[in-house]
């Protein structure tokens, strides 16, 4: 015991734990016997079954907690960067890509050499989001 | 030589614990403990009447404390629950909360004695001394301080003869066998005394003027 022996509250806690300890030495069937006497080791009883029970469900739940946040941070994946291209660019690996019938453009895109500035550009970052072309490619 | 089993052959950090020479096992090193399952089935299996000795030993720990017994009876099973803290393979499981619970309330006498700087300052690592930080004791120090030297003027006055032989023996830290022997009690005479002492301490603990 650490406790200080001046402190009253270690001075009660010493008769607590004779009291405790003596509670611990006690027959099963004795303390079984008091019980039905007294309601309020009984109770005592209920509520310490409760109170694991609780303890379960709490500690289940943080490791339920834990357990989605790990997942969610495993799963967490940053956005690519994508670099932006001007539509200058963007034209410029279009007709590369359809001059040389790459497979990587969809049919109608092949078609699409006179596409807007912006359809351009985005039809461009979508092949780079997708992997079809490097991002870093140089035209 | 004692009996091994595979699963106590390695430490948690994976390092062999047991060393082979002629035909000799070491077994010193042997930290054999439950697992998280085997405990939680052990608790779960427990017996009413060892539901009352943890449910009432709780209240007796936290008797003149600001803090409740169920709170250090649940920090204990959470504790053991989440594997912080480990239970010795063959000690009854509740005797295991049990002790937990003796050594949480150690952990908050002593943080509460430097109170109100252990609310700021962490000076100790101690695993019990970072648990009891999950207890919220339901009034200041002085305050709970007053309150036990009020419950111990009650128990003053209230015990006689024999009762009182029997609480200043604890007081004085007597062990059970020194406190008989100084009393002149029988270990029937004392185990009752007990009783008529722990009941009385029920009511006391019941008054109004100390809770």
């Amino acid at each position: 015991m650490t406790a200080d022996t001046n402190d009253p509250r270690a001075e009660l806690n010493k008769i607590a734990r004779h009291l405790a300890d003596d509670l611990f030495n006690t027959p099963d069937a004795e303390l079984l016997q008091e019980a039905a006497k007294d309601a309020s080791l009984k109770a005592a009883g209920i509520s310490a079954r409760g109170i694991y029970q609780n303890a379960i469900q709490a500690v289940g739940a943080s490791r339920l907690q834990a357990a989605r946040e790990a997942m969610k941070s495993a799963n967490y994946q940053p956005p690519p960067e994508i670099r932006r291209f001007d539509a200058s660019t963007a034209h410029k690996i279009i007709s590369k890509l359809t001059a040389a019938n790459d497979p990587q453009l969809t049919l109608a895109a092949r078609n699409l050499n006179n596409i807007s500035d912006e359809e351009a550009i985005e039809l461009v970052m979508e092949l780079v989001e997708l992997g079809a072309i490097d991002k870093d490619v140089q035209f | 030589m004692q009996k091994i089993f595979l699963q106590c052959l390695y430490s948690e950090k994976n390092e062999p614990l047991v060393t082979w020479g002629a035909n000799l096992i070491t077994t010193e090193k042997i930290r054999d403990v439950l697992s998280v399952d085997e405990l939680r089935e052990s608790l779960s299996s427990l017996t009413e009447a060892k539901w009352i000795k943890l449910g009432r030993s709780s209240e007796y720990l936290c008797m003149g404390l600001a803090i409740e017994g169920k709170d250090i009876l649940n920090l204990a099973f959470c504790k053991a629950l989440e594997g912080k803290r480990k239970c010795p393979r063959g000690l009854p499981v509740e005797v295991f909360i049990y002790g937990a619970m003796k050594s949480l309330i150690d952990a908050y006498l002593k943080n509460r004695k430097r109170d109100p700087l252990h609310l700021t300052v962490k000076t100790s690592e101690e695993d019990d001394s970072l648990d009891i930080d999950d207890l919220q004791p339901t009034i200041d120090t002085p305050e709970e301080i007053l309150k036990a030297k009020q419950t111990l003027d009650e128990i003053d006055q209230t015990f006689k003869d024999d009762e009182a032989m029997v609480v200043m023996a604890q007081l004085d830290g007597y062990s059970p066998k020194e406190i008989q022997e100084t009393v002149g009690l029988t270990p029937t005479q004392y185990a009752s005394t007990l009783k008529a002492i722990g009941r009385k301490l029920d009511k006391l603990a019941k008054k109004e003027s100390l809770k």
